[in-house]
Protein backbone atom coordinates (compact mmCIF):
# COMPACT_ATOMS: atom_id res chain seq x y z
CA UNK A 1 0.00 0.00 0.00
CA UNK A 2 1.24 3.58 -1.26
CA UNK A 3 0.40 6.06 1.45
CA UNK A 4 0.62 10.01 1.05
CA UNK A 5 0.86 12.31 3.89
CA UNK A 6 0.21 15.88 3.53
CA UNK A 7 1.23 17.59 6.48
CA UNK A 8 3.15 21.51 6.61
CA UNK A 9 4.64 19.75 10.16
CA UNK A 10 7.48 17.98 10.44
CA UNK A 11 7.00 16.58 13.35
CA UNK A 12 3.56 15.25 12.54
CA UNK A 13 5.35 13.68 9.21
CA UNK A 14 7.99 12.15 11.33
CA UNK A 15 5.53 10.58 13.49
CA UNK A 16 3.39 9.04 11.11
CA UNK A 17 6.13 7.80 9.12
CA UNK A 18 6.93 6.14 12.28
CA UNK A 19 3.92 4.66 13.06
CA UNK A 20 3.31 3.48 9.45
CA UNK A 21 6.31 1.64 9.61
CA UNK A 22 6.52 0.24 12.75
CA UNK A 23 3.15 -1.47 12.93
CA UNK A 24 3.99 -2.88 9.47
CA UNK A 25 0.54 -0.76 7.95
CA UNK A 26 3.16 0.56 4.68
CA UNK A 27 6.52 0.41 3.67
CA UNK A 28 5.74 2.71 1.39
CA UNK A 29 4.75 6.11 2.69
CA UNK A 30 5.62 9.82 1.15
CA UNK A 31 5.55 13.17 2.98
CA UNK A 32 4.81 16.42 1.49
CA UNK A 33 4.60 19.61 3.19
CA UNK A 34 1.83 21.28 1.46
CA UNK A 35 -1.08 20.26 -0.96
CA UNK A 36 0.63 22.14 -4.06
CA UNK A 37 3.48 19.60 -3.99
CA UNK A 38 1.26 16.55 -3.39
CA UNK A 39 -0.43 17.55 -6.18
CA UNK A 40 2.13 17.66 -8.75
CA UNK A 41 3.03 13.91 -7.62
CA UNK A 42 -0.48 13.42 -8.13
CA UNK A 43 0.00 14.39 -11.39
CA UNK A 44 2.88 12.27 -12.68
CA UNK A 45 0.66 9.47 -11.52
CA UNK A 46 -1.64 10.05 -14.37
CA UNK A 47 1.36 9.45 -17.00
CA UNK A 48 2.81 6.32 -14.13
CA UNK A 49 -0.05 4.55 -12.18
CA UNK A 50 2.04 2.78 -10.32
CA UNK A 51 3.33 6.15 -8.54
CA UNK A 52 -0.36 6.66 -7.27
CA UNK A 53 -1.01 6.08 -3.32
CA UNK A 54 -4.16 4.25 -2.21
CA UNK A 55 -3.80 6.36 0.63
CA UNK A 56 -4.19 10.05 1.18
CA UNK A 57 -3.64 11.43 4.74
CA UNK A 58 -4.31 15.46 4.55
CA UNK A 59 -4.12 18.17 6.83
CA UNK A 60 -6.60 21.39 6.49
CA UNK A 61 -4.42 23.94 7.76
CA UNK A 62 -1.08 24.46 5.41
CA UNK A 63 0.72 27.08 3.52
CA UNK A 64 0.59 27.77 -0.35
CA UNK A 65 -2.16 25.01 -1.09
CA UNK A 66 -4.42 24.26 2.15
CA UNK A 67 -6.34 20.49 2.60
CA UNK A 68 -9.65 22.51 1.36
CA UNK A 69 -8.24 23.83 -1.69
CA UNK A 70 -6.34 20.49 -2.34
CA UNK A 71 -9.53 18.46 -2.01
CA UNK A 72 -11.28 21.05 -4.65
CA UNK A 73 -7.77 20.36 -7.19
CA UNK A 74 -8.29 17.01 -6.55
CA UNK A 75 -11.69 16.50 -7.92
CA UNK A 76 -10.60 17.90 -10.79
CA UNK A 77 -8.01 15.71 -11.45
CA UNK A 78 -9.45 12.41 -10.45
CA UNK A 79 -11.03 11.14 -13.37
CA UNK A 80 -7.81 10.95 -15.09
CA UNK A 81 -6.58 9.00 -11.94
CA UNK A 82 -6.34 5.27 -12.78
CA UNK A 83 -6.58 4.00 -9.34
CA UNK A 84 -9.26 4.87 -6.80
CA UNK A 85 -7.88 6.42 -3.81
CA UNK A 86 -8.91 6.95 -0.34
CA UNK A 87 -8.62 10.62 1.21
CA UNK A 88 -8.66 11.04 5.08
CA UNK A 89 -8.39 14.11 6.86
CA UNK A 90 -5.97 14.34 9.37
CA UNK A 91 -6.06 17.70 11.43
CA UNK A 92 -5.85 19.22 14.65
CA UNK A 93 -8.61 21.33 14.05
CA UNK A 94 -11.68 20.68 16.56
CA UNK A 95 -13.91 22.85 14.93
CA UNK A 96 -17.77 20.67 13.81
CA UNK A 97 -17.68 23.17 10.50
CA UNK A 98 -14.88 21.90 9.36
CA UNK A 99 -15.59 17.87 10.22
CA UNK A 100 -19.39 18.49 8.65
CA UNK A 101 -18.04 20.20 5.25
CA UNK A 102 -15.64 17.42 5.53
CA UNK A 103 -18.13 15.00 5.58
CA UNK A 104 -20.03 16.59 2.34
CA UNK A 105 -16.87 15.98 0.34
CA UNK A 106 -17.29 12.73 -1.89
CA UNK A 107 -13.54 12.15 -1.52
CA UNK A 108 -13.05 12.10 1.81
CA UNK A 109 -13.48 8.62 3.33
CA UNK A 110 -13.16 9.55 6.75
CA UNK A 111 -12.46 12.39 9.31
CA UNK A 112 -9.30 11.78 12.03
CA UNK A 113 -8.38 14.55 15.00
CA UNK A 114 -4.54 14.40 15.94
CA UNK A 115 -2.94 13.71 18.06
CA UNK A 116 -2.10 10.33 16.52
CA UNK A 117 -1.79 7.37 17.16
CA UNK A 118 -1.17 3.94 16.13
CA UNK A 119 -4.70 3.01 16.63
CA UNK A 120 -6.29 5.41 14.83
CA UNK A 121 -3.60 4.87 11.55
CA UNK A 122 -4.62 0.89 11.75
CA UNK A 123 -7.96 1.74 12.29
CA UNK A 124 -7.76 3.40 8.53
CA UNK A 125 -5.30 0.68 7.22
CA UNK A 126 -8.63 -2.06 7.92
CA UNK A 127 -10.87 0.72 6.25
CA UNK A 128 -8.69 1.02 3.35
CA UNK B 1 -76.41 77.61 58.94
CA UNK B 2 -80.20 77.62 59.43
CA UNK B 3 -80.19 79.09 55.52
CA UNK B 4 -78.15 76.42 53.98
CA UNK B 5 -80.40 73.97 56.10
CA UNK B 6 -83.66 75.72 55.21
CA UNK B 7 -81.85 75.52 51.12
CA UNK B 8 -81.55 72.09 50.87
CA UNK B 9 -84.82 71.30 52.86
CA UNK B 10 -86.62 73.15 49.86
CA UNK B 11 -84.44 72.43 47.10
CA UNK B 12 -86.95 71.07 44.85
CA UNK B 13 -89.67 73.90 45.97
CA UNK B 14 -90.70 76.07 42.85
CA UNK B 15 -93.58 78.33 44.84
CA UNK B 16 -91.52 81.16 45.45
CA UNK B 17 -90.88 82.06 41.85
CA UNK B 18 -92.89 82.72 38.67
CA UNK B 19 -92.17 80.02 35.46
CA UNK B 20 -89.90 81.91 33.48
CA UNK B 21 -92.56 82.19 30.60
CA UNK B 22 -94.45 83.79 33.04
CA UNK B 23 -91.38 86.42 33.94
CA UNK B 24 -90.63 89.97 31.87
CA UNK B 25 -92.11 89.21 28.03
CA UNK B 26 -91.17 86.40 25.95
CA UNK B 27 -92.18 86.11 22.40
CA UNK B 28 -93.12 82.06 21.22
CA UNK B 29 -89.68 82.38 19.14
CA UNK B 30 -87.62 84.40 21.23
CA UNK B 31 -88.29 81.92 24.43
CA UNK B 32 -87.95 78.81 22.41
CA UNK B 33 -84.42 79.76 21.09
CA UNK B 34 -83.48 80.20 24.59
CA UNK B 35 -84.91 76.92 25.80
CA UNK B 36 -83.57 74.88 22.69
CA UNK B 37 -80.68 76.45 22.43
CA UNK B 38 -80.00 75.43 25.85
CA UNK B 39 -81.06 71.65 25.27
CA UNK B 40 -79.31 71.90 22.36
CA UNK B 41 -75.82 72.27 24.48
CA UNK B 42 -76.47 70.39 26.96
CA UNK B 43 -76.92 67.26 24.52
CA UNK B 44 -73.24 68.30 23.26
CA UNK B 45 -71.65 68.95 26.38
CA UNK B 46 -73.31 65.59 26.93
CA UNK B 47 -71.81 63.70 23.52
CA UNK B 48 -68.53 65.49 24.59
CA UNK B 49 -67.79 63.38 27.47
CA UNK B 50 -69.10 60.26 26.11
CA UNK B 51 -66.54 60.88 23.00
CA UNK B 52 -63.93 61.11 25.18
CA UNK B 53 -64.58 58.49 27.31
CA UNK B 54 -64.31 56.08 24.43
CA UNK B 55 -61.04 57.60 23.36
CA UNK B 56 -59.62 57.00 26.92
CA UNK B 57 -61.02 53.63 26.90
CA UNK B 58 -59.69 52.59 23.50
CA UNK B 59 -56.17 54.68 24.15
CA UNK B 60 -56.21 53.07 28.15
CA UNK B 61 -52.47 52.94 28.77
CA UNK B 62 -50.92 55.76 26.05
CA UNK B 63 -52.74 58.71 27.68
CA UNK B 64 -50.67 61.33 29.57
CA UNK B 65 -52.25 63.24 32.94
CA UNK B 66 -55.37 60.92 32.77
CA UNK B 67 -56.91 62.46 35.93
CA UNK B 68 -57.03 65.74 34.16
CA UNK B 69 -59.04 64.17 31.60
CA UNK B 70 -61.40 62.69 34.17
CA UNK B 71 -61.65 66.22 35.19
CA UNK B 72 -62.56 67.68 31.89
CA UNK B 73 -65.11 65.01 31.55
CA UNK B 74 -66.88 66.40 34.63
CA UNK B 75 -66.41 69.96 33.59
CA UNK B 76 -67.83 69.25 30.64
CA UNK B 77 -70.85 67.29 31.96
CA UNK B 78 -71.72 70.11 34.63
CA UNK B 79 -71.32 72.75 32.29
CA UNK B 80 -74.24 71.15 30.16
CA UNK B 81 -76.27 70.44 33.33
CA UNK B 82 -76.48 73.97 34.02
CA UNK B 83 -77.79 74.65 30.59
CA UNK B 84 -80.27 72.49 30.85
CA UNK B 85 -81.06 73.82 34.34
CA UNK B 86 -81.26 77.16 32.50
CA UNK B 87 -84.29 75.70 29.94
CA UNK B 88 -86.24 73.57 32.98
CA UNK B 89 -86.63 76.96 34.86
CA UNK B 90 -89.01 78.03 31.99
CA UNK B 91 -91.68 75.76 33.39
CA UNK B 92 -90.33 74.41 36.91
CA UNK B 93 -88.62 77.58 38.59
CA UNK B 94 -86.92 75.22 40.90
CA UNK B 95 -83.99 78.46 41.61
CA UNK B 96 -82.54 76.40 44.05
CA UNK B 97 -81.80 73.34 42.11
CA UNK B 98 -80.24 75.46 39.64
CA UNK B 99 -77.92 77.71 42.19
CA UNK B 100 -76.61 73.87 43.53
CA UNK B 101 -76.42 72.76 39.94
CA UNK B 102 -74.04 76.19 39.39
CA UNK B 103 -71.95 75.75 42.52
CA UNK B 104 -71.66 72.12 41.98
CA UNK B 105 -70.18 73.35 37.92
CA UNK B 106 -68.24 76.06 39.60
CA UNK B 107 -66.21 74.08 41.75
CA UNK B 108 -65.75 71.42 39.28
CA UNK B 109 -64.11 73.98 36.70
CA UNK B 110 -61.67 75.11 39.44
CA UNK B 111 -60.56 71.99 40.00
CA UNK B 112 -59.70 71.24 36.37
CA UNK B 113 -58.24 74.28 36.25
CA UNK B 114 -55.82 73.88 39.06
CA UNK B 115 -55.60 70.53 37.98
CA UNK B 116 -54.19 72.07 34.52
CA UNK B 117 -51.94 74.37 36.31
CA UNK B 118 -50.45 71.41 37.86
CA UNK B 119 -49.96 69.12 35.33
CA UNK B 120 -49.01 72.28 32.50
CA UNK B 121 -44.97 71.68 33.26
CA UNK B 122 -44.91 67.98 32.78
CA UNK B 123 -47.35 68.56 29.89
CA UNK B 124 -44.32 70.76 28.17
CA UNK B 125 -42.23 68.13 28.30
CA UNK B 126 -43.84 66.02 26.17
CA UNK B 127 -42.29 65.49 23.30
CA UNK B 128 -43.89 66.11 19.80
CA UNK B 129 -43.84 63.70 17.15
CA UNK B 130 -41.17 65.68 15.23
CA UNK B 131 -39.13 65.43 18.26
CA UNK B 132 -39.87 61.84 18.65
CA UNK B 133 -38.45 60.92 15.62
CA UNK B 134 -35.55 63.03 15.68
CA UNK B 135 -34.63 60.84 19.11
CA UNK B 136 -35.41 57.46 17.10
CA UNK B 137 -33.08 58.03 14.46
CA UNK B 138 -30.55 58.94 17.31
CA UNK B 139 -31.07 55.61 19.05
CA UNK B 140 -31.42 53.91 15.91
CA UNK B 141 -28.18 55.30 14.81
CA UNK B 142 -26.76 54.39 18.21
CA UNK B 143 -28.12 51.17 18.23
CA UNK B 144 -26.50 50.39 14.32
CA UNK B 145 -23.23 51.51 16.06
CA UNK B 146 -23.43 48.65 19.01
CA UNK B 147 -24.62 46.39 16.59
CA UNK B 148 -21.88 46.68 14.37
CA UNK B 149 -19.15 47.09 17.57
CA UNK B 150 -20.76 43.94 18.69
CA UNK B 151 -20.15 42.37 15.45
CA UNK B 152 -16.73 42.97 15.33
CA UNK B 153 -16.10 41.48 18.55
CA UNK B 154 -17.55 38.79 17.89
CA UNK B 155 -15.49 38.40 14.79
CA UNK B 156 -12.69 38.71 16.88
CA UNK B 157 -14.28 36.00 19.29
CA UNK B 158 -14.81 33.53 16.45
CA UNK B 159 -11.07 34.13 14.88
CA UNK B 160 -10.11 33.21 18.55
CA UNK B 161 -11.85 30.21 18.45
CA UNK B 162 -10.11 28.87 15.14
CA UNK B 163 -7.13 30.22 17.16
CA UNK B 164 -7.40 27.93 19.76
CA UNK B 165 -8.37 25.27 17.65
CA UNK B 166 -5.55 25.27 14.78
CA UNK B 167 -2.85 27.14 16.41
CA UNK B 168 -2.51 26.01 20.17
CA UNK B 169 -4.08 22.24 19.72
CA UNK B 170 -1.37 21.21 16.68
CA UNK B 171 1.71 21.60 19.21
CA UNK B 172 0.22 20.33 21.97
CA UNK B 173 -0.75 17.08 19.72
CA UNK B 174 2.51 16.96 18.61
CA UNK B 175 3.26 16.48 21.84
CA UNK B 176 1.16 13.91 22.85
CA UNK B 177 2.32 11.79 19.69
CA UNK B 178 6.03 12.50 20.78
CA UNK B 179 5.44 11.48 24.29
CA UNK B 180 3.47 8.10 22.63
CA UNK B 181 6.64 7.18 20.75
CA UNK B 182 8.91 8.06 23.29
CA UNK B 183 7.08 5.53 25.77
CA UNK B 184 7.18 2.41 22.85
CA UNK B 185 11.02 2.90 21.70
CA UNK B 186 13.19 1.25 22.90
CA UNK B 187 16.24 2.67 21.05
CA UNK B 188 17.98 5.28 23.41
CA UNK B 189 19.50 7.17 20.12
CA UNK B 190 16.23 7.26 18.82
CA UNK B 191 14.69 8.23 22.11
CA UNK B 192 16.97 11.07 22.21
CA UNK B 193 15.90 12.33 19.05
CA UNK B 194 12.37 12.31 20.41
CA UNK B 195 12.80 13.89 23.40
CA UNK B 196 14.78 16.49 21.55
CA UNK B 197 11.81 16.87 18.93
CA UNK B 198 9.76 17.22 22.45
CA UNK B 199 11.82 20.15 23.56
CA UNK B 200 11.78 21.75 20.31
CA UNK B 201 7.84 21.50 20.33
CA UNK B 202 7.70 22.98 23.64
CA UNK B 203 9.37 26.04 22.46
CA UNK B 204 6.94 26.56 19.73
CA UNK B 205 4.04 26.29 22.26
CA UNK B 206 5.29 28.89 24.33
CA UNK B 207 6.05 31.28 21.39
CA UNK B 208 2.51 30.61 20.21
CA UNK B 209 1.23 31.62 23.29
CA UNK B 210 3.40 34.64 23.73
CA UNK B 211 2.10 35.73 20.17
CA UNK B 212 -1.76 34.98 21.63
CA UNK B 213 -0.69 37.22 25.08
CA UNK B 214 0.15 40.34 22.74
CA UNK B 215 -2.96 39.90 20.91
CA UNK B 216 -4.83 39.66 23.94
CA UNK B 217 -3.05 42.83 24.93
CA UNK B 218 -4.37 45.22 22.42
CA UNK B 219 -6.27 47.01 24.75
CA UNK B 220 -9.99 48.90 23.83
CA UNK B 221 -10.10 52.16 22.58
CA UNK B 222 -10.66 54.51 25.75
CA UNK B 223 -7.39 52.66 27.22
CA UNK B 224 -4.73 53.25 24.72
CA UNK B 225 -2.51 56.20 25.48
CA UNK B 226 -2.56 58.58 22.43
CA UNK B 227 -0.47 61.57 21.59
CA UNK B 228 1.08 63.55 18.61
CA UNK B 229 3.57 61.84 16.89
CA UNK B 230 5.79 62.36 13.56
CA UNK B 231 5.72 59.52 10.99
CA UNK B 232 9.27 60.10 10.25
CA UNK B 233 10.65 60.07 13.80
CA UNK B 234 8.72 56.41 14.19
CA UNK B 235 9.96 55.48 11.30
CA UNK B 236 13.28 56.48 12.14
CA UNK B 237 13.00 54.87 15.84
CA UNK B 238 11.86 51.92 14.07
CA UNK B 239 15.06 51.90 11.68
CA UNK B 240 17.49 52.08 14.18
CA UNK B 241 15.79 48.87 16.29
CA UNK B 242 15.99 46.88 12.99
CA UNK B 243 18.99 48.51 11.10
CA UNK B 244 21.22 44.77 11.03
CA UNK B 245 18.40 43.27 9.31
CA UNK B 246 17.89 46.00 6.60
CA UNK B 247 21.62 46.11 6.39
CA UNK B 248 21.88 42.73 5.87
CA UNK B 249 18.92 42.23 3.13
CA UNK B 250 20.55 45.36 1.52
CA UNK B 251 17.34 46.87 1.90
CA UNK B 252 16.06 50.53 0.83
CA UNK B 253 13.55 52.17 2.88
CA UNK B 254 12.68 55.58 1.33
CA UNK B 255 9.64 57.36 2.60
CA UNK B 256 7.11 61.03 1.80
CA UNK B 257 5.53 62.27 4.79
CA UNK B 258 4.88 65.66 3.55
CA UNK B 259 1.11 65.96 2.82
CA UNK B 260 0.69 64.48 6.59
CA UNK B 261 3.55 64.52 8.41
CA UNK B 262 1.90 63.98 12.05
CA UNK B 263 -0.87 61.46 13.90
CA UNK B 264 -2.56 61.61 16.88
CA UNK B 265 -2.06 58.16 17.71
CA UNK B 266 -0.51 55.56 20.22
CA UNK B 267 3.34 55.47 19.55
CA UNK B 268 3.44 51.62 20.43
CA UNK B 269 0.72 50.66 17.61
CA UNK B 270 2.40 53.01 15.00
CA UNK B 271 5.93 52.13 16.06
CA UNK B 272 4.89 48.27 15.59
CA UNK B 273 2.73 48.78 12.74
CA UNK B 274 5.78 50.26 10.81
CA UNK B 275 7.79 47.49 12.14
CA UNK B 276 5.48 44.74 10.88
CA UNK B 277 5.21 46.34 7.47
CA UNK B 278 9.53 46.73 7.26
CA UNK B 279 10.19 43.25 8.37
CA UNK B 280 7.11 41.63 6.18
CA UNK B 281 8.62 43.59 3.22
CA UNK B 282 11.90 42.16 4.22
CA UNK B 283 11.41 38.83 4.92
CA UNK B 284 8.94 38.05 1.69
CA UNK B 285 11.39 39.99 -0.65
CA UNK B 286 12.07 38.58 -4.05
CA UNK B 287 15.10 36.72 -4.41
CA UNK B 288 16.21 38.21 -8.08
CA UNK B 289 15.94 41.78 -6.49
CA UNK B 290 17.16 43.62 -3.73
CA UNK B 291 14.26 45.00 -1.47
CA UNK B 292 12.33 48.47 -2.00
CA UNK B 293 10.47 49.29 0.70
CA UNK B 294 8.23 53.10 0.20
CA UNK B 295 5.92 54.48 2.97
CA UNK B 296 3.76 57.00 2.30
CA UNK B 297 1.24 59.00 4.32
CA UNK B 298 -1.88 61.10 2.96
CA UNK B 299 -5.39 61.89 3.58
CA UNK B 300 -8.17 59.93 2.04
CA UNK B 301 -11.65 61.59 1.06
CA UNK B 302 -12.80 61.86 4.61
CA UNK B 303 -9.77 63.54 5.74
CA UNK B 304 -8.85 60.72 7.29
CA UNK B 305 -5.01 60.13 8.20
CA UNK B 306 -3.97 56.89 5.50
CA UNK B 307 -0.12 55.34 5.47
CA UNK B 308 0.57 52.92 2.57
CA UNK B 309 3.66 51.26 2.37
CA UNK B 310 4.52 49.35 -0.97
CA UNK B 311 7.44 47.08 -2.03
CA UNK B 312 8.61 44.69 -4.42
CA UNK B 313 8.62 41.81 -2.97
CA UNK B 314 7.60 38.33 -3.77
CA UNK B 315 3.84 39.32 -3.41
CA UNK B 316 0.63 37.62 -2.46
CA UNK B 317 -1.63 35.51 -4.55
CA UNK B 318 -4.82 37.83 -3.20
CA UNK B 319 -7.04 35.37 -5.47
CA UNK B 320 -5.84 32.45 -3.53
CA UNK B 321 -5.45 33.78 0.07
CA UNK B 322 -7.45 37.07 -0.12
CA UNK B 323 -9.26 35.81 3.05
CA UNK B 324 -6.08 34.72 5.15
CA UNK B 325 -3.47 37.90 4.85
CA UNK B 326 -4.66 38.80 8.13
CA UNK B 327 -5.53 35.90 10.26
CA UNK B 328 -3.05 34.15 12.76
CA UNK B 329 -0.49 32.10 11.69
CA UNK B 330 -1.23 32.16 8.27
CA UNK B 331 2.10 31.89 6.10
CA UNK B 332 1.53 32.08 2.27
CA UNK B 333 5.34 31.28 1.22
CA UNK B 334 7.70 28.07 2.11
CA UNK B 335 9.86 30.64 4.19
CA UNK B 336 9.95 29.23 7.56
CA UNK B 337 10.86 32.15 9.38
CA UNK B 338 7.33 33.53 9.02
CA UNK B 339 5.43 32.81 11.94
CA UNK B 340 2.49 34.89 10.50
CA UNK B 341 1.46 36.80 13.53
CA UNK B 342 2.83 40.91 13.21
CA UNK B 343 -0.08 41.36 10.26
CA UNK B 344 -2.76 39.78 12.56
CA UNK B 345 -1.36 42.02 15.28
CA UNK B 346 -1.53 45.10 13.51
CA UNK B 347 -4.61 44.72 11.76
CA UNK B 348 -6.08 43.95 15.70
CA UNK B 349 -4.65 47.17 16.48
CA UNK B 350 -5.76 49.40 14.00
CA UNK B 351 -9.20 48.31 14.26
CA UNK B 352 -9.10 48.43 17.93
CA UNK B 353 -8.85 52.75 17.25
CA UNK B 354 -11.48 52.38 14.64
CA UNK B 355 -9.13 52.13 11.67
CA UNK B 356 -8.99 49.83 8.64
CA UNK B 357 -6.52 48.05 6.94
CA UNK B 358 -5.99 46.37 3.10
CA UNK B 359 -3.69 45.18 0.60
CA UNK B 360 -3.23 44.80 -2.51
CA UNK B 361 -0.81 42.66 -4.37
CA UNK B 362 0.49 41.01 -7.38
CA UNK B 363 2.56 37.48 -7.25
CA UNK B 364 6.03 38.44 -8.24
CA UNK B 365 6.02 41.98 -8.49
CA UNK B 366 4.87 43.38 -4.70
CA UNK B 367 2.94 44.12 -2.11
CA UNK B 368 1.17 47.72 -0.76
CA UNK B 369 -0.48 47.59 2.29
CA UNK B 370 -2.86 50.93 2.86
CA UNK B 371 -3.75 51.66 6.78
CA UNK B 372 -6.49 54.29 7.09
CA UNK B 373 -6.59 55.56 10.84
CA UNK B 374 -9.94 56.38 12.80
CA UNK B 375 -12.22 55.87 10.13
CA UNK B 376 -15.02 55.06 12.44
CA UNK B 377 -15.32 56.43 16.02
CA UNK B 378 -13.62 55.00 18.76
CA UNK B 379 -14.58 51.33 19.65
CA UNK B 380 -16.34 51.40 23.26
Amino acid sequence: MIVHVIDDNNIVLMVLRKIIKKHGISDNVHSFKNGEEALSSLKKGIENPALLPDVILLDLNMPVLDGWKFLEEFEKLESKLDKPIDIYILTSSISERDRERASGNRFVKGYITKPVNHKKIKRIAKSA
Amino acid sequence: MDAVTEFLRKLFWAENWPARWNCGEWTDFHGWLYISSNIAIWAAYFAIPLVMIWFMIKRKDQIPFIKVFWLFVLFILTCGTTHLADAMLFYYPAYRLSGLILFICAGVSWAAVIGLTKVMPDALQLKSPVQLEKIIKERTRKLQELSDDLAYQNEQLTSFTDITSHNLRSPVTNLVSLTDLYEEEEDPEQKAEYMRLFKEESHNLLNTLEDLYEVVKVKKADEVKTEKLQFEQVLQRVLGNISTQIESADAKVSYDFSECPEIEYSPAYLESIFLNFLTNSIKYSSPDRKPEIFLKTGKDEHGNVMLSCKDNGLGIDLNKFGDKVFKLHQTFHKNQDGRGVGLYLTKTQIESLGGNISVESEPGKGTEFVVHFNTKPKRI
